[in-house]
């Protein structure tokens, strides 16, 4: 059931009058199993591992607070990591690491026994695994009780918003809300709505749009040459960010529709200057979880500077992994770490030449949003070809027949309408941007009456112009 | 705010939006019975693909025929599609008298063609002929939407289709000629080399039930093969021949359809492309006009057509 399907729109409706004709104190009763069913529509048998997981860890948890003996404890706490990392490790691993072992095996000759196992991939276990070991982790460090209402913890790992595709919520943040639940709150409601609508008109109109030319070209790299590659980088940066952001905005909205507020995953990430501030402002949730459970337990910045390289190179190649159980996915998360340290290498001589070229504030920080924009584009070719041949041939062609016209074949109409709604996005991501640093008095500024109108055309523009999952695709023959 | 407030202007939201869907709704639809000629009383319908679209003038024939002439064809369409479109439009319009149906070499295997095809219809799921084939075709979620929403119904490209009927510029002509030199990279770039022709039983059997359809409401029926180059022409030479050989017997067969084979003719004369499959504006009004002296010769003599077209073997 995804997001933006009536089925959705049925089951959210039918959750929230349930909600809303329940008692308080049953309120999380009503989420629960709207989360598991939410969960069994997908495939059924996959919410017994969710079960499996919620269960150990919610009874490891008390064991873990309960246990004063440092080695007990540190047992423990490993014995939960690895119950929980095992599923996805099996997975979504299982079938990387083997296949990877056998070419190493298949260059030396040598025959390797184990074979390919064709597995379904359980939907949102990265998330939900993610969320359990940064549980456990709390609770060992004393920074949250363990919460011992199975009830409310299966919840917290369940929540049907953000099960999907986040935010990684922490204990700090969800369960206590859990625990306490808020009354009905139609601003909140409202809120909620809003952004849920948003959401929906950025998945579906431009993200799903941008899709459409971006996979006509990364299906063949061979094929297409440069501004056709360079604009297909381009709108892939854009149509992953609205993507991605829309999921984050639909489950933030849904989550307050419930009275709950997720934590936030973007932060105007395409206006960071350098790509470490990119990724303080992309996927927060997951960028200050590898914080707080991988980079600071490694020692964080307070090792030598070669550990520290060593750091921060291990977080991202981490991180590419954790995207996606690909050599390419790898390659992604190496880039960023590579872009990362180069930026921190560099940083004294790109100020001494600042200097030297006397460039403005402003031109220099236009000049550094464009620059790491680019990198990152860069870095999300490697994300998005199918392999690391295709994002190689799909780069070095951005480089060749510069003079060639963009190449569009029949996609015309629908390549414009992207390119136009990716244009008013980045619009209104710089009016937002601007706005929010002068406490929202534009969007505070503007009458009612067309804030109601801008409603109904950005409802009227979902129905019109958004893409269904089953969108009539012409092979062009 | 309160929650009657609230409540009323939720109502009133949607309200609003319900207007706004009826309208545009409305408008689209308008566009889209123009461009397809459903606003008139035709008696030739051409029906069929991009094919047709693109290498024939409804228009045109209209002018030199003086009668009534629309064309229900839009790109990726298979035998399935046309054959509920036929429907919708002969129930619709009984003033058909021919139907000028679009043939080539792989229309009897729609995989290849496109995806989710039986979408482009759902601006017409009002029909009760359509509303009956997309409640098969479509999922439940994607029925009860079209339903719902009136807007949900149109895509980006029924909205094309829509644009073009309001503007009136319902021919589209592609002026730009096929560079010979660029064909075998764009062929093998499509992998259309190792494609062979196939045949779906079922897709066959649609076509056979189309053809007595229509020649049982004493409809003719032309069989039009639209010129592809010799390039695609010589990709799997005898499993086209077989399929040709298919609508050459279904016209030998019947007294009211006639097959005319454009293709045989103008394969070689790439300058009538626009690309290896499509005609550009030179070829259309060529073939257009072929098509029209045809016609014409059939509805006059009512026993055989041109010097050029074959009926049967």
């Amino acid at each position: 059931m995804l997001f933006n399907s009536l089925g959705f729109y049925l089951f959210l409706m039918a959750a929230f009058s349930l909600w809303l004709l329940t008692p308080m104190r049953s309120r999380w009763l009503v989420l629960l199993g709207a989360s598991y069913f939410f969960y069994f529509t997908w495939t059924p048998w996959f919410a017994l591992i969710l079960m499996f997981c919620s269960t150990v860890t919610w009874w490891g948890a008390i064991r873990l607070a309960d246990i004063e003996a440092t080695g007990r404890r540190k047992a423990v706490l490993a014995t939960l990591v690895t119950v929980n990392l095992a599923p996805l490790f099996f997975f979504k691993y299982f079938n990387f690491f083997n296949d990877s072992l056998r070419e190493i095996f298949a260059l030396s000759r040598a025959t390797y026994p184990v074979p390919h196992i064709a597995l379904l991939l359980p939907v949102g276990i990265s998330f939900y695994t993610f969320q359990a070991i940064s549980y456990c982790a709390d609770v060992y460090k004393g920074r949250i009780g363990p919460e011992r209402h199975v009830g409310l913890f299966a919840l917290y790992l369940a929540f049907f918003p953000k099960l999907l595709s986040g935010p990684i919520e922490r204990g700090a943040n969800l369960l206590s809300q859990l625990r306490n639940p808020r009354l009905f709150d139609n601003r909140l409601f409202v809120a909620g709505m809003q952004l849920f609508f948003w959401g929906v008109f950025k998945k579906i109109v431009i993200a799903d749009r941008l899709g459409m030319y971006v996979d006509m070209v990364f299906s063949q790299p061979q094929a297409y040459w440069g501004k056709t590659a360079i604009l297909a980088a381009w709108l892939f940066t854009l149509q992953i960010y609205c993507d991605f952001s829309a999921y984050t905005d639909m489950a933030i909205g849904c989550g307050r529709i419930f009275g709950i507020e997720l934590s936030q995953n973007f932060n105007f990430p395409y206006l960071a200057r350098s790509v470490a501030e990119f990724w303080r402002r992309w996927h927060i949730t997951l960028t200050s979880w590898f914080r707080d459970y991988v980079y600071l337990p490694l020692g964080g910045n307070k090792v030598s500077p070669t550990r520290w390289g060593a750091n921060i190179m291990v977080v991202f190649l981490l991180s590419g992994l954790w995207h996606g159980a690909a050599w390419n996915f790898v390659w992604w998360g190496g880039l960023h770490g590579l872009f990362y340290l180069i930026g921190i290498i560099t940083e004294p001589f790109r100020l001494r030449l600042r200097e030297f070229c006397s460039i403005s504030g402003k031109a220099a920080a236009i000049l550094q949003v464009l620059i790491t924009f680019n990198l990152v584009s860069l870095a999300w070719v490697f994300f998005r070809a199918s392999s690391i041949e295709d994002a190689f041939c799909l780069i070095s062609h951005m480089f060749i027949n510069l003079s060639l016209p963009v190449q569009i074949m029949g996609l015309r109409f629908s390549t414009y309408l992207a390119c136009c709604f990716a244009v008013i996005f980045i619009v209104l991501e710089l009016l937002q941007y601007w706005d929010a640093e002068h406490d929202y008095r534009c969007l505070r500024a503007i009458p009612t009456f067309l804030k109601f109108f801008a409603y109904v055309g950005g409802l009227l523009v979902i129905s019109l112009l958004g893409l269904s999952s089953k969108q009539f695709i012409y092979f062009y023959y | 705010m309160s929650n009657k407030s609230l409540i009323s202007k939720a109502l009133l939201l949607l309200v609003f939006f319900l207007i706004g869907d009826f309208i545009i709704f409305k408008v689209l639809k308008a566009g889209l019975d123009l461009y397809y000629g459903m606003n008139k009383p035709a008696e030739v319908l051409c029906i069929g693909n991009s094919h047709i679209v693109a290498g024939i003038d409804a228009g045109s024939m209209e002018k030199e025929m003086g009668i009534p002439v629309s064309k229900y064809a839009t790109s990726g369409i298979n035998t399935f599609d046309r054959f509920w479109m036929m429907r919708q439009f002969v129930e619709a319009h009984p003033s058909v008298k021919v139907v000028v149906y679009d043939v080539d070499p792989r229309m009897f295997w729609s995989e290849d063609l496109s995806f989710a095809s039986y979408t482009l219809l759902l601006p017409y799921i009002d029909d009760q002929v359509i509303s009956h084939y997309l409640k098969q075709e479509a999922s439940w979620q994607e029925y009860y939407t079209s339903r719902l929403l009136r807007t949900a119904r149109f895509q980006d490209h029924t909205i094309v289709q829509a644009l073009r009927g309001l503007l009136g510029q319902i021919e589209v002509e592609q002026s730009s000629r096929m560079r010979v030199e660029n064909i075998h990279n764009y062929l093998e770039r499509e992998s259309l080399w190792s494609r062979n022709i196939r045949i779906n039983p079922e897709s066959l059997k649609i076509f056979q039930t189309s053809i007595a359809y229509l020649t049982a409401k004493g409809i003719k029926v032309v069989l039009v093969f639209i010129p592809l180059i010799d390039l695609v022409n010589e990709i799997d030479p005898d499993n086209q021949e077989k399929v040709v050989t298919i609508f050459q017997e279904t016209a030998s067969i019947n007294k009211n359809v006639y097959f005319l084979d454009y293709n045989r003719d103008y394969q070689h004369k790439y300058a009538l492309f626009y690309d290896p499959w499509h005609l550009n504006k030179d070829g259309k009004e060529l073939v257009t006009g072929r098509l029209v002296t045809d016609l014409q010769l059939l509805l006059s003599l009512n026993t055989s057509v041109g010097t050029n077209t074959r009926r049967g073997k």
